[in-house]
């Protein structure tokens, strides 16, 4: 059972546009280069210090180094299973790429569908595994899909495709 | 209600530095100096008459009605507040803001209240924030259309605002239709948003310790100038210990109350309160207040929740929040109406709140997404979802197009307090 799932976990894709790919390279580039030297320099000069159970500048260095490693490993991980998303999208249906007009609940909303990586709702870009996403990937122009969680039901018209 | 209305808090602020630390404890010595004037203000309003002012005090002189302009009614006891507030503007370092406080001092004492507003509404973000002076809010049921004084002061929480900032940008992206589009101020007015870590409410602040506002209330001003939303995080704490916790324990059975943490509850209530004030901003319809009168506040501010937490639906959707974040808003909500239900029958205070829950319980009861059981109160959240769709549709029907008898209708039909409330 427990191999079953890790191997659904490994062909799990993460969608990213070629923008999108090349940022987390960079970003990964530029934490195991740059930013692991830095740390490491505050760690020692913190350590000067003295005592480090007393030690603010100490605590608050190794909390970044954690959070820094954290972020390593995550785009490590999304790199290993990146797939680059097309830039020629059609617009016959939705795919992830797409850039799309619905009205759902009264209200008429545009925005992208991203893998869940690039996804930020603030910047009009929603993730395609998010219950939104999900249904709305392969609607057509003029369709209506529902958007469903266990508490929350809506009918989403499809008004445009770009 | 005689004790003086002053509420301090002890936040964990963020570093300061010296001249804003100076500056911070001239603000709340300000602040303080309000709490006076608003008691003023409660003994006044037995004798006050209506007036077309906000700002105007009405009484009789000599067996004739005279009015007189808050600036001039309290001018002896804002003379300090003024000079408390030029004291800070000649010690910050930040211009703007300084400009801000000697722009506030004058309006205080010659009534420039407009010119007030808009020079807060244009300051740039800044960490120190005072809101001090005669406020609109016509859903504070003593001075019903009247300004009240009041002041809070705080320190900006950065990590709370990005936030609060998110739902913002997400909810008002959404162009949300209106029910009769020319009633309605267009959505796409200027909205700004912070949350603070509180130090001190004074005068209707202390007594109505709200943790979110949208402000100004002025139509008008909100078209020329745009609004802004604050939300208080640690007067939220408050609201917890005193409202929120005791309804919830009161109210839910102990099989139901395993299901939310005290975490859970917490952040609940600050999330439906930054989504009630988020949904004011659909909500500026032209002529409610003429067609509605004193019937608007409760219609005004349950829709303003209601919507809220169908805006909430489309930030689960989006993974923004999660269902039982959507459900924790629900029952903060539930917990709330019943607590102020309880209190106005006690004291008769926050009248337009109470209705409001009243009218949101009856609808959840007869559409089967609240059913009671000894006293108890139990919720179909999925019915409820749905539900909240009606009860929007009706109250956005009287906000944009109701008279008054029809609001007298509806509530006479889910304003009766029942077995339950």
């Amino acid at each position: 059972m427990s191999k079953i799932q890790k191997s659904s976990r490994e062909i799990k894709n993460t969608y990213l546009t070629s923008k999108g790919l090349s940022d987390a390279r960079i970003e990964l580039e530029y934490l195991k280069k740059t930013k692991r030297v830095q740390i490491a320099e505050r760690i020692h000069q913190a350590r000067e210090y003295g005592d480090i159970t007393e030690n603010s500048e100490y605590d608050a260095a190794m909390d970044e180094q954690a959070m820094m490693e954290n972020r390593i490993s995550e785009l490590e991980n999304i790199l290993k299973s990146a797939k680059v998303i097309s830039e020629k999208q059609t617009t016959d249906f939705i795919v992830i790429g797409s850039t799309v007009k619905i009205e759902m609940d009264d209200g008429i909303d545009e925005f992208k569908i991203v893998g869940r990586v690039e996804a930020d709702p603030s910047k009009k870009r929603i993730s395609n595994e998010c219950p939104l996403g999900m249904a709305l990937l392969g609607a057509k122009k003029g369709e209506e899909v529902d958007v469903a969680t266990p508490i929350v039901r809506y009918k989403c018209k499809v008004l445009e495709i770009k | 209600m005689s004790d003086l209305p002053l509420l301090e808090f002890n936040p964990k602020l963020p570093k300061l530095s010296k001249n804003e630390r100076k500056v911070l404890d001239l603000l709340v010595e300000a602040g303080k100096l309000i709490a006076p004037i608003y008691l003023e203000q409660e003994k006044q309003a037995k004798n006050d008459s209506f007036s077309s002012s906000p700002y105007t005090v009405v009484e009789k002189v000599k067996g004739k009605l005279v009015a007189t302009p808050y600036h001039v009614k309290y001018a002896k006891l804002l003379k300090p507040v003024a000079e408390k507030l030029e004291e800070a503007a000649k010690v910050s370092d930040n211009k703007q803001f300084a400009n801000a406080l000697k722009v506030q001092a004058k309006a205080l004492l010659d009534g420039t209240y407009e010119k007030a507003i808009a020079t807060w509404l244009k300051m740039p973000p800044y960490i120190l924030d005072i809101s001090i002076g005669p406020v609109v809010y016509f859903d504070e049921q003593l001075f019903f259309a009247k300004a009240s004084y009041q002041a809070w002061v705080g320190v900006i929480n950065e990590k709370r605002t990005k936030r609060l900032k998110l739902y913002e940008d997400v909810a008002l992206a959404t162009h949300r239709k209106a029910l009769i589009p020319g009633e309605r101020i267009e959505e796409n007015h200027l909205v700004k948003s912070k949350v603070d870590d509180v130090l001190l409410f004074s005068g209707l602040m202390a007594r109505t310790k709200f943790i979110g506002v949208n402000l100004p209330n002025d139509l008008q001003w909100v078209k020329k100038y745009g609004s802004e939303i604050t939300l208080f995080e640690n007067a939220n704490d408050f609201r917890m210990e005193e409202q929120i916790i005791p309804a919830f324990n009161k109210f839910f059975s102990p099989g139901f109350r395993q299901g939310f943490s005290r975490e859970d509850l917490r952040r609940a209530s600050l999330r439906y309160v930054a989504l009630h004030e988020i949904a004011h901003s659909y909500l500026y319809y032209k002529n409610a207040f003429t067609k509605l009168q004193d019937l608007l506040p409760a219609l005004y501010e349950l829709s303003a929740t209601v919507l809220g937490m169908r805006i909430a639906g489309s930030l689960l959707v989006k993974d923004i929040i999660t269902d039982k974040q959507l459900v924790s808003m629900f029952v903060t909500f539930i917990c709330r109406s019943f607590y102020l239900i309880e209190q106005y029958k006690k004291t008769k205070f926050m009248g337009n709140y109470a209705l409001g829950g009243v009218i949101f319980i009856n609808f959840m009861l007869e559409n089967g997404a609240l059913k009671q059981y000894k006293g108890l109160a139990i919720p179909n959240f999925v019915k409820m979802f749905v539900s909240l769709h009606d009860l929007f549709y009706i109250l956005e029907k009287l906000l944009s197009s109701g008279t008054r008898k029809d609001a007298v209708d509806f509530i006479k039909k889910y304003g009766k307090l029942t077995d339950m409330i």
